[in-house]
């Protein structure tokens, strides 16, 4: 059992791989991590210094007769990279044909009437990219993808990228620009008939989330 | 293709052209899923390059369009050819909020209808004036658009004269259109106007080549699919200046004895901005922000700035967007325009050009290079036909002869090459071209630096062309002859004593020597 800090880039079903456990739920489920369940709700979106506790791996004890052979099955928790595609003008970029390239692999997938595609990936997986229509789409061809970067939707970080991925550039995620972010809120929150103040409230938080995915 | 810091393309008469810097999107930062959670990715509107109309491609306080040279918007659109534009006009800020978008509007329109050859848009200008009847189109633009066909008026005064009604009735009589001439509104008929409007369009909105230029509503961001032009067509009033006086300015501006200054320093801001998006670019008019340019304000000032009041205030310096970032009152328009080259403030330079005798020379043909550039080639400004028939433009001591260059820095140097002009030489004879022979040449200084009295003086005579010697001393004794009957003071004495350095600055700064007889 340890007390994991969690670094930045880091989500759950990364750190149950770490320390070998198959189903990460083990580990979320375990009453020590009750307050920080509550706080982050999505364990693939945590941020950096949040302790999570990791128990014992216990043993699983099943009976089996000598001589006939028995199935145990790991409960393994597929983890996917699920995205919705959406165009200029805010609507979904339906049935259309994209590339992922994630885990050392192509994928061709076609997103389906919401713009939905989605694609297994490993618990490893950190980087991805991919190519959306044509290379000459007006879809900003390339998307370059980082897994597990997404910090949670109370932390500025968290909202400058759902902002960003939602198409109110607001600019690298490093580069600090107040009047960007607030620019990019105001813009939010007036397509979204919030009240408009700039400040990325907890009514502004929600919107962000429920509009993002997550 | 841009660097980061976007590129310049071309600055010329009518506007500036240049690309953005590129908007290459940052890597999207998504969170894994293991049941229903998914990360909406959406396309973000970035231009990629602008062309900007400066003032004088209308009509004072007018959406009617006297110039429209846009070879510089079809080299942008060859760039990256599929591109989608959407146009923005602004005004300055004098005047009521209500005014200035309408009168923003109403020019976004008259380019929305010129480009597209869409003479109804213009039609519509023309028989409906602005809520305060300033935009006007009147007899005014049927002279002018007469004076691109083969029936001049000549002057184009809104005076409804009999020459200008009989050049009308012979357009109509060689269109094959019914002879109805101006109504009692002083108006001209539907299919008249159709056919003037285009010929005139024609005329004047050409590519470099001289020839007509035109494009599609496929070519406009929201494809045309928009009530009253949405999304392809806006005016943002005076909302967005790129400068805004200093609180002391505005205060001595405003006095009615300094109206024509205010208007001039004013310009810069009135302004059209066209912007190009990426190939393949659309937007569902029904998304889009901007009001329509028949509507209010209220749909602008929902996307202001929540301190847009501050920004919109004249502080105690003055502000230009591009040094300070904030001159703008709309973030939506600010969020396209933060980083572009195209709203920089540009400098006018203005050189007036004389021959050996100081007398002026209307239409010479130049070539003009400023650093790193290259060649222009100009010709000086003139007021035709009023010389005497039989002699060279020369003879007429008060022709303007000025060549004028906008750059977005004030050049220390730009080299010019001037040749006199020949007998008939007009506004409408052709262009010199980069390889022709020029009688003239000279390293004109521009940015004279005022720290050093004597060298500005120098600097100055050099100017002016007293630079035969042998020596200075000479040049400066040969400057002090000529002016003596004009400056009292000056002492002929070959030195750069107080009374000549003035003289010298007085003579060159306003352009006016004297005549050698």
């Amino acid at each position: 059992m340890a007390n994991h800090i969690v670094k930045k880039g880091e989500f759950l079903a990364a750190i149950a791989k770490q320390y070998g456990f198959s189903d990460w739920n083990v580990i979320w489920d375990d009453p020590q991590n009750s307050d920080l369940k509550k706080k982050r709700k999505n364990p693939n979106v945590l941020y950096q210094g949040d302790k999570l506790f990791v128990p014992e791996k216990r043993k699983k004890e099943a009976s089996a007769s000598a001589g006939q052979r028995h199935k145990f099955q790991i409960k393994a928790q597929p983890l996917k990279l699920r995205l919705v595609l959406k165009g200029l003008d805010d609507k979904p970029l339906a049935n259309t044909p994209c590339v992922l390239h994630v885990d050392g692999g192509q994928f061709e997938l076609t997103s389906d009437g919401q713009g939905l595609i989605e694609q297994k990936i490993s618990r490893s997986a950190t980087v991805a990219d991919l190519v959306i229509g044509g290379l000459d789409s007006p879809s900003q061809g390339v998307v370059p993808i980082s897994i597990g970067q997404l910090d949670p939707v109370d932390t500025a970080s968290g909202q400058t990228a759902r902002l960003n991925n939602m198409g109110y550039f607001v600019g690298a995620p490093d580069a600090d620009d107040s009047q960007a972010f607030r620019s990019a809120v105001e813009e939010f929150q007036c397509n979204n008939k919030l009240a408009v103040d700039g400040k990325c409230g907890p009514k502004t938080q929600a919107k962000l989330l429920e509009l993002h995915g997550c | 293709m841009a660097d980061n810091e976007g590129k310049v393309h071309q600055i010329t008469a009518g506007g500036l052209a240049a690309s953005h810097p590129d908007q290459t999107r940052p890597a999207v930062f998504v969170g894994a899923a293991t049941a229903n959670e998914f990360n909406t990715v959406r396309a973000f509107l970035a231009p990629s390059a602008c062309f900007r109309l400066e003032d004088d491609t209308f009509a004072m306080n007018s959406s009617f369009i006297s110039e429209f040279k846009s070879g510089p918007l079809k080299d942008l659109l060859a760039l990256q050819p599929g591109s989608k534009i959407s146009i923005f006009g602004h005004t300055d800020p004098v005047g009521q909020d209500d005014f200035n978008k309408v009168l923003a509007g109403r020019r976004a329109q008259s380019m929305l209808g010129i480009l597209l050859r869409d003479t109804p848009l213009w039609e519509d200008l023309y028989r409906h004036h602005d809520n305060l009847g300033k935009d006007k189109w009147g007899v005014a633009s049927v002279q002018n658009m007469l004076n691109r066909t083969p029936f001049p008026t000549g002057r184009a005064d809104g005076v409804l004269d009999e020459p200008t009604k009989t050049q009308l009735k012979q357009f109509e009589a060689a269109r094959g259109l019914p002879p109805n001439g101006f109504d009692s509104k002083q108006e001209i008929t539907k299919s008249t106007f159709a056919q003037l409007a285009k010929e005139y369009m024609d005329a004047i909105c050409i590519d470099d080549d001289r020839k007509p230029f035109s494009v599609t509503r496929d070519d406009f961001l929201a494809r045309g699919k928009g009530s009253d032009g949405k999304g392809d067509i806006q005016g943002c009033g005076e909302f967005n200046p790129i400068l805004l006086f200093s609180k002391a300015d505005k205060a001595e501006l405003d006095r009615p004895e300094r109206k024509a200054e205010r208007n001039s320093r004013n310009q810069p801001n009135r302004r059209a901005m066209i912007l190009l998006f990426r190939p393949g670019s659309e937007i569902d008019p029904t998304q889009w922000p901007c009001p329509t340019v028949k509507e209010g304000v209220a749909g602008c000032k929902a996307r202001f700035f929540s301190d847009a009041d501050q920004r919109r205030k004249n502080a105690d310096e003055e502000r230009e967007f591009v040094k300070t970032k904030d001159t703008f009152a709309c973030r939506f328009y600010q969020r396209m325009l933060e980083s572009s080259p195209c709203e920089g403030l540009l400098r006018t330079i203005q050189v007036r050009l004389f021959d050996r005798k100081a007398r002026p020379l209307p239409f010479a043909p130049c070539l003009v290079s400023l650093a790193g550039k290259p060649p222009q080639p100009h010709r000086a400004s003139g007021v035709a036909g009023s010389t005497p028939a039989g002699s060279t433009p020369s003879d007429d001591e008060t022709q303007d002869a000025l060549i004028t260059v906008r750059d977005l820095k004030v050049p220390t140097t730009l080299n010019l090459k001037w040749s006199r002009p020949q007998t008939g030489d007009g506004p409408n004879s052709p262009l010199p071209a980069p390889t022709d022979e020029f009688e003239f040449e000279l390293e004109v200084a521009i940015d004279i630096p005022e720290d050093k009295p004597e060298a500005a003086s120098l600097t100055r005579l050099t100017n002016m062309g007293y630079v035969r010697g042998p020596t200075r001393v000479d040049d400066i004794r040969e400057f002090q002859r000529d002016y003596k009957p004009r400056f009292a003071e000056i002492e002929i004495d070959g030195t750069l004593n107080a009374a000549t350095q003035k003289a010298i600055k007085e003579v060159h700064d306003t352009c006016t020597p004297n005549v050698k007889r």
